[in-house]
């Protein structure tokens, strides 16, 4: 094992070096095995092979030469080309050269907990050099409006969570689970209302827009509770509410169709989308104040 | 051609080693690693990446080269001999050397020379 390590480590010298010494130093290995200078003649292997590839460039491969056909007056002609690779002595001393760079910039950044300052982009130039945390443009000039999502602050949250999870209509709507429902969302509401359409009947019952009464076998309602119930469902939830247009308790396929509109009504604020404050029932806007 | 060999003073040590094996005998490379500890009374010893990173310099600067024996044992091994010029150049070094010890023993009191 120790000498298909040392011989492979052989063959890793530059070829020139390697076809003229290579088999004398693997003799020689087998020559020392017996008196346990294994180490030393690793270490010594090792040294030489950095000897070789970077201080013996001259040692390396000679530029490939090719003999082009002879010409109309019978003259050879020769060129010489260099190989398109880069060399390998070339490679190893590149990688050498980053690894001793990157080392030396992560022990600098780990000393002084302090990122190097590098000048990234300026719209108006100024002498001093920008910091990494600091904005590329100039102060004054926000280009970008970047709206975080408010979970946490918005009392409303908590509810429209639960609310959102209830109501399937609002739970297909908002595609991304913001529980913001977009203007890419509104545009689009058609679409996701066909999805929950199970029956495929071209309409929505309130059972398909999250209207549930329990199926206990025990406990038999009477069917015009239910009935009031539905009706209630569709009317007194704003989404739903908006959707029905003619309040008959479904959404009709021509409901449906005019879904993005409806659902338009309810941006009281004109944002272009619509809010929990904008979607919640107002009895938990009202408990929310 | 004195200008020559100056430009290869001072010797490394392996350099230097290798020409002093070589200057008694031929000898392949084996024979020079043993020929080295056996003169450094076993304080120095090469291995065979220096060796023969050493030798190739010296072949490729021309104070040594390659010569071929008759035999069976000796044709499966190549031996290096040192030339005149390598000798001249060996001999330069040990000149040089020898200032260096004379200039030592001249600065330093007998009793640190000894320690």
């Amino acid at each position: 094992m120790d000498r298909l390590l040392y011989v492979w480590l052989v063959g890793l010298h530059p070829r020139q070096f390697r076809e003229r010494f290579g088999q004398e130093m693997i003799g020689i290995y087998d020559e020392h095995t017996g008196n346990g200078r294994h180490a030393a003649l690793f270490i010594d292997l090792l040294i030489s092979l950095f000897r070789q590839w970077m201080l013996r460039p001259a040692h390396h491969e000679p530029a490939l030469s090719i003999a082009l056909p002879a010409t109309s007056s019978d003259t050879p002609v020769f060129q010489l080309l260099d190989s398109s690779l880069p060399r390998r002595s070339a490679l190893v001393k590149g990688a050498i050269l980053t690894l001793i760079w990157f080392s030396a910039m992560t022990l600098f950044i780990g000393r002084t907990g302090h990122p190097p300052r590098f000048l990234i982009a300026t719209r108006t130039p100024r002498p001093q050099v920008l910091g990494v945390g600091e904005p590329a443009a100039w102060r004054g000039e926000p280009t970008t409006q970047i709206k975080l999502k408010a979970e946490g602050e918005d009392p409303l949250y908590p509810f429209a969570k639960a609310y959102f999870r209830m109501i399937r209509v609002l739970d297909i709507l908002d595609a991304n689970h913001d529980w913001i429902i977009s203007p890419w969302e509104i545009i689009t509401v058609p679409a996701a209302l066909r999805r929950l359409d199970q029956n495929h009947d071209g309409k929505l019952s309130p059972e398909e827009c999250g209207f549930f009464v329990g199926e206990n076998p025990k406990t038999k309602l009477d069917p015009q509770v239910v009935q009031r119930a539905r009706l209630d469902f569709m009317r007194l939830n704003p989404v739903l509410a908006a959707l029905d247009a003619d309040h008959d308790g479904e959404i009709s396929a021509g409901e449906i169709q005019n879904a993005t509109a409806a659902l338009k009504t309810l941006d009281q604020n004109l944002d272009g989308r619509l809010t929990p404050d904008e979607v919640l029932p107002d009895a938990l806007t009202l408990q929310r104040q | 051609m004195k200008e020559d060999v100056a430009k290869f003073l001072p010797l490394a040590p392996a350099t230097l080693h290798i020409l002093l094996a070589l200057a008694g005998e031929d000898l392949h490379g084996y024979g020079i690693m043993q020929e080295v500890s056996r003169q450094s009374l076993g304080q120095y010893k090469l291995g065979p990446g220096t060796l023969y990173d050493n030798l190739q310099r010296l072949l490729d600067q021309g104070l040594v080269q390659e010569v071929h024996r008759a035999g069976r044992e000796e044709s499966r091994r190549r031996y290096y001999r040192v030339n005149s010029f390598g000798r001249r150049v060996l001999a330069a070094e040990i000149a040089r050397l020898d200032a260096v010890v004379r200039q030592g023993s001249r600065l330093l009191p007998a009793r640190l020379r000894r320690a």
